[in-house]
């Protein structure tokens, strides 16, 4: 269940992120405002919500008999880290958005093949050990062990796990920065 | 002071020839060989400055450049060639109630605006009254704007936009809105804020609004400078080319 709540907060944080610079078109062609305030300010709306689901699963762990890690106030970090890979792919996927109107659908496909590739509703250790290299290598994966031993010491988290997520979200976040700046010229005109 | 000066500004739009906005279809045209990427000309070789305390009017016909030349001065888009440079805030109004969310009332809406155009919040707060007695919606402050007319955004947003005084004020039809009462107040407005230093650049298709107000006048067409000058000699010029 934490898996799930983590999942969704990625995959529509990024839908949504990347969606908004869309839905502010109004306001980005007729007024000078930095585009990507937009896509960060929802990403951190949707930790938001990801916060509130929180508390439901606090209650079914601990009708579950689960008990609450003292690690939690570390999940900060974890969710800094995944605040900046969901506005870093959302500023790369906005341009695409922008241009192509099919690229929304696309996308879901595309979260929802990297959804598939994230251990969250099988053990990692079921895989062949071919697939397990390929989890391994999805970010998703170390944040969720990550953000599991933060809430209830439920899977564990290695040193390499917080670099890798550390690194993920920075790399992400100047990635998607970086197309994002080399793209809006041209993309702006498109918004009307 | 030159609070705006344009050096051989152009812009073009750059648009792929093809009748879809679909990635899919892109890539079969692309395997195709069949896309074409055309280059539309919207200015080409812009050059004027403005000084403080002065208006400047713009006129031309439908898909001259006029509004694509104030979406570069507020940076909104980009110079493609050519130097822009601004010296002082502006306040944008390209489109009255742009940046008003619907859902959000009156005074969420002017406080979200104001930051938009980077006003201090905390002074737009106590100007609050101030601007929704301007507008004429004292009693509509809690309101949300869905429930407004057109009229009572548009006194509402350019009573937001100009409470404050602005280095650049930039104008696009926005005078030719709203009735007969709303009209006169925004030219009062702007001519109190020209008195002290604010400088304008008007797009109007309204005659009587550009000669009233203007110093000078800039007549687009099809991108490029047609002709550039004081107010009465290119208004009688823009006119005689209309009637012809």
């Amino acid at each position: 269940m934490a898996g799930t709540l983590l999942n969704a907060f990625v995959t529509t944080g990024i839908t949504m992120s990347a969606n908004s610079i869309l839905e502010n078109s109004a306001i980005l062609t007729k007024i000078y405002v930095k585009p990507q305030i937009f896509t960060l300010a929802t990403a951190i709306a949707g930790l938001v919500n990801f916060a509130v689901g929180l508390i439901p699963l606090s209650l079914v762990c601990l009708i579950a008999g689960q008990s609450i890690s003292p690690r939690v106030p570390l999940m900060i970090l974890v969710a800094f880290f995944l605040v900046l890979l969901v506005a870093g792919a959302g500023l790369a996927m906005s341009v695409l958005f922008i241009r192509f109107s099919d690229s929304q659908s696309i996308s879901v496909i595309l979260l929802n093949m990297l959804t598939y590739v994230t251990p969250l509703f099988y053990p990692i250790t079921d895989l062949s050990p071919t697939m397990q290299r390929v989890v391994s290598l999805n970010p998703l994966t170390s944040f969720l062990d990550c953000f599991r031993w933060c809430f209830s010491g439920n899977a564990s988290a290695t040193l390499n796990d917080w670099i890798y997520i550390g690194v993920s979200g920075i790399v992400v976040f100047i990635f998607g920065n970086v197309v994002f700046a080399k793209s809006w010229n041209k993309v702006v005109v498109m918004l009307g | 002071m030159k609070l705006i000066e344009l050096n051989n500004i152009s812009f073009d739009y750059r648009v792929i020839r093809t009748t879809s906005t679909s990635l899919k279809e892109l890539f079969r045209d692309l395997l195709r060989g069949s896309v074409k990427i055309t280059r539309l000309k919207a200015l080409e070789n812009i050059s004027f400055s403005l000084e403080s305390g002065k208006v400047l009017g713009v006129v031309g016909g439908n898909g001259a450049g006029k509004s694509t030349l104030l979406k570069i001065i507020a940076g909104v888009l980009p110079a493609q060639d050519g130097e822009v440079t601004v010296k002082g805030n502006i306040a944008p109004m390209i489109e009255l109630g742009a940046g008003f969310h619907p859902e959000l009332t009156a005074a969420e809406n002017t406080i979200f605006f104001s930051a938009l155009i980077g006003r201090d919040i905390k002074v737009v707060r106590n100007e609050l009254n101030a601007i929704a007695e301007w507008a004429g919606v004292s009693d509509h402050l809690d309101f949300p704007i869905r429930s407004f007319s057109s009229g009572m955004v548009a006194r509402l947003a350019f009573s937001a936009a100009t409470q404050e005084r602005a280095d650049i004020l930039l104008v696009d039809e926005v005078l030719s809105v709203g009735d007969e009462k709303f009209r006169a107040a925004t030219r009062t407005r702007i001519k109190e804020q020209l008195a002290l230093g604010t400088g304008v650049i008007l797009v109007s298709h309204e005659p009587s609004i550009i000669t009233e107000l203007c110093d000078q006048v800039l007549w687009l067409e099809k991108g490029k400078i047609k002709l550039f000058g004081e107010t009465q000699m290119v208004m009688n010029a823009y006119h005689n080319s209309q009637m012809s």
